[in-house]
Formats: structure tokens, sequence, C-alpha cells
């Protein structure tokens, strides 16, 4: 059941990053998505918000950020922002992300993609992990990329964590898009492992 | 003469291909010195870089950090006679690593050795060698640096010359930061963990024994997983209880802490045992947007001999030095003004300090202090915005205590007495 539900998720979804045409996106589920309509991130209604953070199974950084992660992707979920973890990565087997999905908490709560080709980790722009995007939707495939940077100043460089952060980036955006107000910061810079 | 001519040509062709040899794998040859200790299978550290193609794939991170310095760590800078061990790269190793990293190619680190050969730090210790508390304690997926102390039963006296992660690759371990060791022999601990949080291990506490402060017998961390006096010295450790206090920071998921060593034995000519003498921070008070130095100060009763010091700090530590004094010798009174103009020697200085890469900074060779010099450890706090650790916003007021949130400061000599050389 759950091999057939993986395979029912292997999608195509053509894009059209900030309106502009695109080449087929190849995206693949690991994880059981908390709502199976939610399994297509660029496929939404126009107007509709999204949230995608990248991650790396291998990354520490990504890791030590998962519980703000899940914490942030169930407000998402109560603000209706479609929310996503996404691996940047073309080695990790599945069964490596789904136990990485289970060891962090993310089952129940985050749909996780393996971004194999890093064609949307490309078109949205993101460079390491962990990093954030929040992207309004324009009802045809493509998007406005209205976020895009750390999820929060838990580190503020390698080696340098704080006890816990004292910004929350994404969440404030989060907030801000869907209560239609300007977001303060977009782009404020993500510290964490390059995407290769 | 045809003969010549053809030895010749021999031995420089065998030369150049030494050269392309040693060339093509010069790379892996500074990544398994320089980087694999930690960065292997069983390493310490949370990124593993284990082969070529995980190395490749990490490069520009690898690449950053390589650059500026930061990787491999190595946070105290020696004294101008390279006193402290110093694990930083050459510029011609740091020239070879970077342009490998550049190129991208997985053939340049294809030599790497694993870490697990010939490393007696990256191997299991025999569980009947384990030091390991009864009980493990179990992390929290989030939020600050923890501590939280342990009691090992050691069976009996040992004589020793340092003490190591057991079980270096046991994922259980990688919350753990850093680790220091005292011994409490009559078991004066055993309230405070009998007093503590229900079934779990441990004790929510520092780790001082008394007057003896935790690192008595010595400090492991992510950097030192191993831990060694120089020759010649030893630690004496008496049977009963060795408390380890650990410094944990959470990984993003509940994590089991269950910290374990193993003595390094002594040899025969390992005979002067090495004490401790802990220099506080008492009255810690760290007004919110200042940065502050504190000085505070030992003064030296008889002859001693250094070899290592340990420097305890949090979020709000920034900076560390540590200088002997040598004011005077023998009199007091009578030399006190030429004192004020001795240069100090400096022992050690830390100019960036990061509890991520901090560990127990051990002596090439012993560092002689003469009765009546002072050892002066001058340690540079941070509670302003500016602080990239600075856990509060906006900035509190910081009192002495555990972290997260208070600042636990001290150093740490590990000393011999020298009359023992004489």
């Amino acid at each position: 059941m759950r091999g057939s539900m993986l395979h029912a998720f292997i999608l195509l979804v053509t894009l059209a990053a900030c309106g502009c045409a695109s080449a087929p996106l190849s995206l693949h589920a690991v994880n059981e998505p908390p709502a199976k309509a939610d399994a297509h991130p660029l496929d939404g209604a126009r107007g509709s918000l999204v949230a995608l953070v990248f991650i790396s199974h291998e990354c520490p950084i990504a890791n030590a950020m998962m519980p703000e992660i899940v914490a942030i992707a169930d407000e998402a979920k109560a603000r209706g922002i479609a929310f996503y973890a996404v691996h940047p990565a073309s080695w990790p087997t599945d069964d490596a992300l789904a136990a990485h999905a289970r060891d962090f908490g993310l089952e129940g709560h985050i749909a996780v993609l393996a971004d194999r080709s890093k064609e949307l980790t490309r078109r949205v722009g993101a460079t390491v992990t962990p990093e954030a995007a929040l992207l309004r939707l324009d009802g045809r495939g493509g998007f406005e990329r209205l976020y895009l940077g750390r999820v929060n100043d838990l580190y503020a460089a390698i080696g340098r964590r704080r006890a816990g952060a004292t910004s929350n980036d994404l969440l404030d955006a989060m907030r801000a898009a869907s209560e239609g107000r300007a977001i303060a910061s977009p782009q404020p810079k993500a510290v964490g492992c390059f995407i290769e | 003469m045809l003969h010549r001519a053809a030895a010749i040509l021999a031995v420089t062709v065998s030369a150049c291909v030494a050269r392309a040899d040693g060339g093509g794998d010069a790379a892996a040859r500074v990544f398994t010195r320089s980087c694999l200790p930690c960065h292997g299978t069983n390493g310490s550290a949370p990124l593993v870089l284990d082969s070529a193609e995980r190395i490749v794939r990490n490069r520009r991170l690898a690449s950053m950090l390589v650059e500026d310095g930061t990787m491999p760590p190595s946070i105290a800078l020696p004294s101008a006679d390279g006193l402290v061990a110093d694990r930083r790269l050459s510029s011609e190793d740091r020239a070879t690593l970077l342009a490998a990293l550049a190129a991208g190619a997985t053939d340049a680190f294809d030599a790497i050795k694993p870490s697990t050969e010939g490393r007696t730090d990256d191997r299991a210790a025999p569980e009947h060698d384990a030091i390991a508390p009864a009980r493990a304690w179990t992390m929290p997926a989030s939020g600050g640096a923890r501590v939280r102390t342990f009691l090992a039963p050691n069976p009996s006296a040992v004589r020793v010359r340092g003490v190591r992660v057991a079980d270096p690759g046991a994922r259980a371990q990688l919350p753990i930061r850093m680790m220091f060791l005292a011994a409490d022999p009559r078991g004066t601990m055993r309230v405070l963990d009998a007093g503590d949080d229900g079934d779990d291990g441990g004790f929510e506490a520092m780790g001082n024994v008394g007057l003896v402060p935790s690192g008595a017998l010595g400090a492991l961390s992510i950097v030192r997983p191993s831990f060694e006096l120089p020759p010649g010295f030893c630690f004496e450790v008496p049977a009963g209880d060795i408390a380890i206090e650990t410094i944990g920071e959470p990984i993003g998921r509940a994590a089991r802490v269950l910290p374990r060593v193993a003595w390094i034995p002594a040899g025969a000519d390992d005979t002067r045992p090495v004490r401790a003498l802990a220099i506080p921070a008492k009255s810690l008070l760290l007004r919110a947007d200042t940065c502050s130095t504190i000085e505070f100060t030992h003064a030296a009763r008889a002859d001693i001999d250094i070899v290592a010091v340990i420097v305890k700090g949090g979020a709000f530590l920034r900076s560390a030095e540590i200088d002997v004094r040598n004011d005077v010798r023998n009199d007091v009174w009578n030399n006190a003004r030429a004192a004020g103009n001795a240069a100090p020697t400096r022992l050690l200085t830390v100019p960036d300090y990061r509890m991520a890469f901090a560990e127990p900074w051990v002596f090439t060779r012993a560092q002689r202090v003469t009765a009546g010099s002072t050892i002066v450890a001058r340690l540079g706090f941070d509670n302003t915005a500016d602080n990239p650790q600075q856990p509060s916003r906006p900035p509190q007021d910081v009192e002495g205590g555990l972290p997260p949130l208070g600042e636990d400061a001290m150093v740490v000599v590990l000393y011999a007495e020298a009359a023992n050389s004489r």
C-alpha cells in the first residue's frame, strides 16, 4: 500500500516560474503527505500560498531546525498555506529520506518531496539547506516568489548556535503574506549546507 | 656511458612519477590527516565526509570553511614558541585542499583512508574498559545547550595518561559537545543523582566535586575526542565515582545521551601526578547591552608546571587570554614594583571563542610557573545584540548559572608540582 502510494506521487508538473515558461518538473514524494491534495506544490489555485523548506538529511544545521520547521508547518496549515519539505539531492534513497522524516518528526505534519533533478530548487533559487521560500501561485503552474531565506536565526554561522531563535523570519513572512501585509525582510541570508 | 645515461633517465623518470603520484594524492593526504579524524565514519563531527563522493557533495561548504579558517577548528592561537598543539593547515596544504575542492572531481579524494585504520581513538573500547553511567538521559529535540552530569563507577584506582570517548561512532553521543571529568571517591554527588528527575540518568548541575573542578581529570570535545597529557605526566584516579559533566546541544530529534569514556593507561615513565587549579569567575554579572572583560588571578605558591588549560564558557564568552605574570620570587613586598613592569608570558589566546569548537588545550611542553608568579585569566564577554549567539532579544542581564541563559565561566589549569621533576 505504502509503495503504491509513493509511486502514485511521482509527479510531472509543468512550471512557469514568475510567469516564464519552463521545462517539466520531476518531483518524488517520499512520505505519506498529510493531505493528498497538497502533493503538487505548484498546482494550486491562483493567489494561494505555498511554503517550501529545502532540507538535507545529511546537514546537521537543517536537522537541528526540524522541530521549528514542524511547528511552522503546523501554523501554515492553520493559515491555509501549503507546506512542503524538499530534498534537493539525487543520491539519497527513498528509504533514507522516509526514515529521516520519521526520525525527525515530519510524519503527519509535512509532505516530503525529493527533487532529484533539482529543477524546483533552481527555479525557486534556493542555494543552501535549510532555506525557505514562500510563493504565491498564479494558478497556471507559475508563481511569484515572496520570500527566500533562512527559517530563523538559530544559527548565526557554522558553530555558532543560539539557545533559541530570536527571529522567526519564515513565520513572520507567512503571517504577513496571509494577512495581506508586506514582508518586512524578504531575503534574509540562510546559513547551512550548500546545495551542490 | 650508455648505462650511465640509462640510469640517469631511469632516476629522472621515477622521480617524475613520484611527483605526479604525490601531487595526485596530495589533497587526499591533507584531508586524511587534517579532516578525516573528525569527519570519518566514526568521527565526532556532525557532518560525515568519509568518501570522495561525500566530500565533493559538500565541496562548497568545505571550501568556505577551509578558506575562512573555521576548519580545521583551532580556535586557540599558539604562543610565539608554539606551545599549544595547533591543527591549522599550512598555507601549502590549504592551497592544495582548496584547489582540489574547487576542481570538484572525486579522483582527488579517492585515496582518502578511512579513519578506522590505525587510530585507536576511533575504535570502540572493550565493554569492560568503559567508564559509563548506568542510565542515559534523553535530550529534547530543540532548545539551547544543556548541562547534565552523570556518575560512573571507576572500580579500582588507576594511573592514567588521559581519557577518550569509548565509542566515538555511537550516534547516541552526537548531542554531546564537551565532557569534563572529576573524581568523586566519596560519592558526595550521589544525593544529586538520586534527587533529580525520575528515571532519567544524570542530573542538571555542574560536575564540580566540592573544590575539585570538573575537568580535573581532563576533558573531551567534538574536536578532541581523546585527551592525553604530555609524556611523563599522569592522573592518579581513585576508585569510586567519576563525575562526567556533559554539555550538549539538541540535534533536532530527541536523543539519548550516555557519556562513555575509557582511560588511556599511563606508561612506566608517566609518573608526575597532575592536579587541577580552578579559577572561577565569581559573582558573574553581565549587564545587558554591554561588553565586559573580567580579569581574575591566582598566585602560585610553589613552582608548578602547567600542562593544559581548559576554558569553560557559554554563549556570552567571546575571548580568553591566559598569562603568567612573573611578579616576584620569594619576596613579595620588595619586588612588587618590579612586578608591575614585568612583561607577562602569554600561555594561551582564544580570540574568538566558540563552544562548539572548544577543547582542552594541551601544551606541547609543560610551562613552568615559579612561586610568587600570578596566573592571570582575562575573559571577554559580549552581552549585546551583536553577539551572534545572543539568546535574548533584547539582551537581558545575565548572571552566573547553567546554560543556555546563564553563564558559567571558569578556567581550569592542570599542573604538576615542579618539585617532582627535580
